[in-house]
């Protein structure tokens, strides 16, 4: 295997191995697990970052085993590596190895403070196995997995009410996206005969065009229902039930940034589809005004934080509709700087939230910058990055989302600068809302003395989370990202993750190198060298691999770019105009309106003129009602009819598939009693020393001893086909 | 009707659980003593007739299925005198239980039965149906005492895991044949061309390779037996059953039925030891559940204060052992199992015996209640230390000698089972400490209670027969080695040819 | 689509008894009930002789079936004592679930 490989296995089994070990000795393990949490995450940063910079030499990579053959169905399952899992590897890791660090401060004293840990490892597996699987079936596998440990990890509170429903909602919401990837899945099956990546785009061209549109569609359902875009987006805002470091790594940073990795990286197949493409854009583009709108009406300050959540994500999907290159590297570009400016602003909440002893709504806070200094400095340099204040990361990717659709893709323009419009205006909302949340928590007077007088500065353990991650704000805008994510200077550079998928399909890794990385380093110095390397290397590429369709799709926009160098630039000036302009009078209004008395007044005058407006945004638009009636409502008379149905029609059948549903679970209850308790019980045996271990396996329950007979002899069988295999 | 002939100990048998059922039913209540001398007789009977001139010349019968070899007579007469002994030293426990005497005696003989035909089987089919006949009897044997909770308990665990372990190996058959095409042992050893669909490839360099189904069935199959051979990760009922199994049961269950699980495991090894492939391909898997046995056994054994328990983990300890020699996967290896387990026969019986006889006294198998035993009753207590010393591995007693060869054959089998030698010593330490413990307490405690056990003229000879067998076998091993070595090397000899 | 839909081979039955097996595995490492084990066993055993029916096909020879009727034999006599002992069970216990069953432990 190559190191690059090797390296995303360790990555990959470091949080499963905290996950498993705090399950096994949760009461044995040192500080209750969380030092071998944030040890695992530690070594998986590592890699991770080895693994980026040494991408250079490395390259793509690929590799894969048959995992099932039924007759002359061959069913392989593998990993990939190319420039967006790398990135994204690093996000995930950065990411979660700071809030693994945060919580030991954060989540101090609380009683199930190990399993929090554990279901932390759990999802930071799923979420890294999900970006390196290099197919669909594990990514969707990962995919749910990730949607069970959220489940749990927004529940941590389980005996709050809200946080029960909360849970719940998250659960149900995605699941119903996923019913729409998971139909795409079938379809794509069916056409392709493969849920690879390679195969699947090497095969798109035997999918007609009509199943195409529709199976783009299936797939955005299920990333809509993960990155929270309108109408799946309600249940994001609830799960702040969760607990503060949970909604910096889930909503912010990783979770539902699976979404946007999944049509990032179903991309080209996505991308044959132009209506496809605008659907997506227009309902990113209204889901980031949307949400800007309902997060002005918060007072809870993880509220503002989750509806800002909404609404980034709907910048990616903005332009990643529009189904070009740019777009593509702008949207996960700015997937990349978001995770950290946004980790760091929900970090930097739960500082606050920590700092005044669990109070969350802003409307009680006020001039905290004095009291909480370094949370403060974090968590403008955060509001500044996603106001898109220059030099900023968030300046360079939203941006660079504006550029590309004002570019357009050639097929509907028109509407693409309309759009370009409207998400300006978002993008000023943004500066303007996240500079009120900013103003009242920290700057003016305190409002709540009681507060203000007990607030203070949170420990080391979180306040270097903060700082890691506001620097990140700024400096992910540079260097490494263009590096793996390839600049938008040089069009199609070699390192395209979609060239790699190419190259790797066609068995040649021979593509990298020349240019890619060049491009990167010094963007602006390396453009022309980039542009004229990639060249050749791609056309190579066109004759090596059978994956030939997708090579004419990147070609087709390199060539239109070519053509259209000064649109780029147009869209290059009118991007950087509208983004400061917007930056400049979000942040002025935001002044205005919370630092003046002046300001204050006209603010609650105008309040009072848009009353029915306000309420409506405050309401959330009343999209929960309507999904209750439409959703909840017409679910539940269908259930009612299922349920007749099913008393007096399949009541066999069904019973039969319950039963089986019934078994599976209680095999997990036993798989809790036998091997969870087992394994505690065996380790207290080996602190009394000696010779009682394996009698406490004993434990004279006839189902622990056949689970335990049966898990070992499937062991053994791995074992033994294992060696045999060598 | 010479393919009969060579059945006649089976015959035997199958006539021998006739008569007692029939017996049972004739005679009258307080004459149902009698059945216990049916069965001893039985026994012995079975036991001459292995050395009936058609039986004891070998052969195969009905096509191959059914082979009489060395290994196999040996086998038969280690059967025969294990059933002897637990009818012998089960007499009295047996005529005081409220029902169910002519029961017990045919259970056991039909069990007997189903050893004897372990013993010579030589198709997968045989193999499941004698090894069937012999756990179903075992299911009763174990629930005997029908209105004692612990008793049931003992039943229905055995049932569980003995089921689920029969369809493990039902499964495994299952994929052999799938990857065969047939049912007999004999493919096995051939050297696949016989085998069809090219299941088992010819690689490039001409070397045999092993296809995954044939490795599966093979693995499946070795865990199947395991259950009766009481090796991990099948084992788990081996402690809960010895100690709720009525005590001639368990005697009998440590002794017979592991043997009858040995005797199938020998006689598929033996035949593809044959097949080079084959056996590189189990020899890891064997080395591996043999030193996790060794462990779980000698581990677990150490906390027990109940001695039936401790017998059981101590049970499975001494199977690691047999298994370590299998693994080793030579003649030799074999041979000394094959010692091995003749000679933990007489040990572990001997153990038993006291067992019973001490319990018919305090009424307890608390190992507390051991305390003093040699001065209470010192034939009692020197039989008991003679044979956990003997099963500890201490000189100058037999077990000692079976040990060390087993553990040397693993040795010669050179540097890749050199580990598994150390796992073995290890545990000779392990295990000492546990024996020793119920040692001490026989000679250097005071009495718990002022019962004395007494014993009758025929356990007594019985017992002082038991120690001298002991000693002797551990001073002059050579007569019992030129046994089991002969029926190791002439293990197969006769049905190689049979398809 | 005739990937998926195509000719029923040997494969197929593997797969499917397999399955079987599987269904009954799980369920007899649930299931508390002792009678509800003993029917998950016999779906095991099932299982196992669907695949021999299978493999029996495949070689075109009858070892395999034969085998099967051994197999059912030798269920029904399990099936038998294993009803009794469970009768036992409820005689002593006053149930029938294993978990009532765990006074031999240790």
């Amino acid at each position: 295997m190559d190191t690059g490989i090797v390296l995303a296995l360790v990555i990959l089994a470091m949080p499963m191995l905290s996950a498993l070990l705090i399950a096994a000795w949760k009461r044995v393990l040192p500080g209750g697990g969380d030092v071998v949490g944030i040890g695992a995450m530690g070594v998986a940063l590592a890699c991770a970052v080895t693994l980026a910079v040494g991408f250079g030499t490395f390259g793509g990579q690929h590799w894969d085993f048959e995992w099932l053959r039924i007759g002359d169905i061959s069913w392989r399952l593998g990993i990939q590596l190319d420039g967006l899992t790398v990135a994204l590897l690093v996000v995930v890791t950065t990411v979660s190895f700071l809030v693994h660090l945060f919580s030991k401060g954060y989540m101090h004293g609380d009683d199930r403070y190990s399993d929090f840990y554990r279901w932390l490892g759990l999802f930071t597996f799923s979420m890294l196995g999900l970006v390196i699987s290099d197919n669909l079936l594990t990514l969707f596998v990962f995919w749910e997995v990730m949607g069970l440990a959220s489940y749990k990890l927004i529940g941590h509170y389980f005996f709050k009410r809200s946080a029960y429903l909360a849970c719940k909602k998250a659960f149900m919401t995605t699941r119903v996206g996923d019913v729409g990837m998971f139909l795409a899945l079938l379809a794509l099956y069916l056409y392709t005969g493969s849920l690879q990546f390679s195969e699947v785009f090497a095969k798109s061209a035997l999918i007609p065009g009509g199943a195409t549109t529709w199976i783009a569609l299936g797939l955005f359902m299920g990333a809509a229902g993960k990155s929270a875009q309108f109408p799946l987006h309600i249940w994001l805002p609830d799960a702040m039930e969760g607990p503060t470091p949970v909604s910096a790594l889930i909503h912010a940073a990783t979770m539902v940034a699976a979404g946007v990795y999944l049509v990032g990286r179903m991309y080209a197949l996505i991308a044959l589809s132009p209506v496809a493409m605008l659907i997506i854009s227009i309902i990113g583009c209204f889901t980031a005004l949307f949400a800007a709108s309902i997060a002005f009406t918060r007072t809870d300050i993880k509220q503002v934080l989750a509806y800002s959540t909404v609404s980034q994500l709907g910048f990616m999907f903005t332009a990643l509709g529009t189904g070009s290159n740019i777009g593509w590297v702008a949207g996960l570009f700015h997937l990349v700087t978001h995770a950290f400016f946004k980790a760091g602003l929900f970090l930097g909440s739960g500082s606050v939230i920590h700092g005044c002893h669990h109070l969350q709504d802003m409307t009680q806070m006020g001039g905290l910058r004095k009291k909480m200094p370094v949370t403060a400095a974090t968590f403008l340099v955060c509001c500044l990055s996603i106001a898109g204040f220059p030099l900023t990361a968030g300046f360079f990717s939203k941006d660079m989302i504006l550029k590309s659709l004002w570019m357009g893709n050639g097929e509907y323009d028109a509407a693409y600068k309309v759009i370009f419009v409207v998400l300006a205006f978002a993008a000023f909302m943004t500066a303007c809302y996240m500079f009120r949340c900013y103003l009242l928590t920290f700057e003016g007077k305190p409002r709540d003395h009681h507060v203000h007088d007990h607030a203070h500065e949170s420990p080391l353990s979180m306040t270097f989370g903060l700082c890691v991650l506001a620097t990140l704000g700024i400096a992910a805008g540079y260097g490494w990202t263009h590096n793996l994510l390839p600049s938008e200077h040089a069009n199609v550079p070699a390192t395209h993750p979609l060239v790699a998928q190419v190259a790797s399909a066609g068995g040649g890794h021979g593509e990298h190198g020349s240019g890619g990385e060049h491009a990167g380093g010094e963007h602006a110095g390396g453009e022309e060298g980039g542009h004229d390397a990639a060249g050749p290397a791609a056309a190579e590429v066109h004759e090596a691999g059978p994956g030939a369709p997708m090579v004419a799709f990147v070609r087709l926009f390199r060539e239109s770019d070519e053509h259209d160098a000064h649109i780029e630039h147009q869209g290059h000036v009118a991007a950087l105009v509208a983004s400061s302009i917007v930056m400049s009078l979000g942040i002025a209004l935001a002044c205005f309106w919370y630092l003046t008395a002046v300001g204050a007044r006209f603010r609650k005058a105008s309040r009072a003129a848009i009353e029915r407006i306000y309420q409506a945004a405050y309401r959330k638009y009343f999209v929960d009602e309507l999904v209750e009636i439409s959703v909840i409502k017409t679910t539940g008379l269908v259930a009612a009819l299922s349920s007749w149905f099913d008393a007096s029609v399949l009541d066999g059948l069904v019973d039969g598939t319950g039963s089986v549903t019934r078994k599976t679970s209680d095999a997990s209850g036993a798989a809790d009693d036998g091997v969870v308790d087992g394994a505690v019980q065996a380790a207290a045996g080996v602190a009394w020393g000696g010779g009682g271990i394996l009698s406490r396996f004993q434990s004279g329950r006839v189902r622990n001893y056949l689970f335990g007979a049966v898990a070992s002899v499937a062991l053994f069988a791995l074992i033994m086909l294992y060696v045999a295999g060598n | 009707m010479r393919d009969v002939m060579l059945l006649l100990p089976e015959i035997g048998a199958v006539a021998a659980v006739l008569a007692v059922m029939l017996a049972d039913l004739w005679l009258p209540k307080e004459r149902k003593g009698t059945l216990s001398a049916l069965a001893i007789a039985a026994s012995v009977v079975l036991l001459a007739l292995t050395f009936v001139p058609p039986v004891a010349q070998g052969g195969h019968a009905f096509g191959g299925s059914f082979l009489v070899d060395g290994m196999a007579l040996l086998l038969k007469r280690a059967f025969c005198v294990t059933a002897f002994l637990v009818f012998l030293m089960s007499r009295e426990y047996v005529a005081e239980l409220p029902r169910g005497q002519g029961e017990f005696y045919t259970l056991g003989l039909a069990a007997l039965t189903g050893m004897f035909l372990c013993a010579s089987v030589n198709d997968f089919m045989s193999l499941f149906v004698s090894l069937e006949l012999v756990t179903v009897s075992f299911f009763v044997l174990a629930a005997f005492k029908r209105d004692s909770k612990l008793s049931v308990e003992a039943g229905l665990k055995l049932l569980v895991i003995g089921s689920i372990s029969a369809a493990l190996l039902l499964y495994g058959i299952a994929f052999v044949y799938g990857a065969t095409g047939t049912v007999m042992f004999g493919v096995l050893a051939s050297d696949g061309s016989t085998f069809e669909n090219g299941l088992r490839t010819q690689a490039a360099a001409g070397t045999l390779v092993l296809s995954p189904e044939l490795q599966l069935g093979l693995f499946l199959i070795f865990l199947g037996l395991g259950f009766k051979t009481s090796a991990v990760p099948l084992h788990v009922w081996v402690p809960d059953v010895y100690q709720g199994a009525p005590t001639p049961v368990t005697a009998y269950l440590s002794v017979g039925s592991k043997l009858a699980g040995f005797a199938l495991m020998f006689r598929l090894l033996e035949v593809v030891s044959r097949a080079a492939p084959v056996a590189a391909a189990l020899t890891p898997f064997l080395a591996l559940v043999a030193a996790l046995t060794l462990f779980y056994g000698n581990l677990g054994a150490i906390p027990q204060t109940n001695i039936k328990r401790l017998l059981g983990y101590s049970s499975i300890g001494q199977c690691g052992y047999v298994l370590l020699g299998i693994a080793a996967a030579s003649e030799l290896g074999l041979a000394w199992a094959l010692f091995y387990l003749c000679a933990y026969v007489v040990t572990n019986l001997t153990v038993f015996a006291v067992i019973i006889w001490v319990a018919r006294a305090t009424k307890s198998h608390d190992i507390d209640d051991y305390s003093g035993l040699a001065r209470t009753n010192p034939l009692l207590g020197t039989a008991l230390t003679v044979g956990l010393l003997s099963l500890a591995g201490v000189p100058p007693f037999i077990g000692l000698v079976g040990k060390f060869f087993l553990v040397g054959s693993a040795f010669q089998k050179g540097d890749t089972l050199r580990w598994l030698v150390y796992v073995g010593l290890a545990n000779v330490v392990i295990a000492l400490y546990y024996y020793l413990c119920v040692v001490k307490r026989i000679w250097m405690r005071d009495a718990r209670t002022a019962v004395a056990p007494a014993v009758p003229l025929r356990m007594k000879v019985a017992l002082a027969a038991g120690i001298v067998a002991l000693i002797v076998g551990g001073i002059a091993p050579q007569f019992l080695d030129r046994v089991t070595a002969s029926a190791a090397a002439g293990a197969g000899i006769v049905g190689t040819t049979a398809r | 689509m005739d990937r998926v839909f195509g000719e029923i081979t040997t494969s197929h039955y593997v797969v499917l008894s397999a399955l079987i097996f599987a269904v009954g595995l799980c369920g007899v490492v649930t299931r508390r009930n002792a009678v509800v084990i003993l029917m998950s066993l016999e779906l095991m055993l099932n299982g196992a002789n669907l695949a021999f029916v299978a493999f029996s096909r495949h070689h075109a020879n009858l070892q395999g079936q034969v085998f099967v009727f051994f197999v059912i034999a030798v269920a029904a006599a399990e099936a038998a004592v294993a009803l009794a002992i469970i009768i036992a069970l409820n005689r002593v216990k006053g149930g029938v679930s294993i978990d009532d069953a765990t006074e031999l432990r240790g």
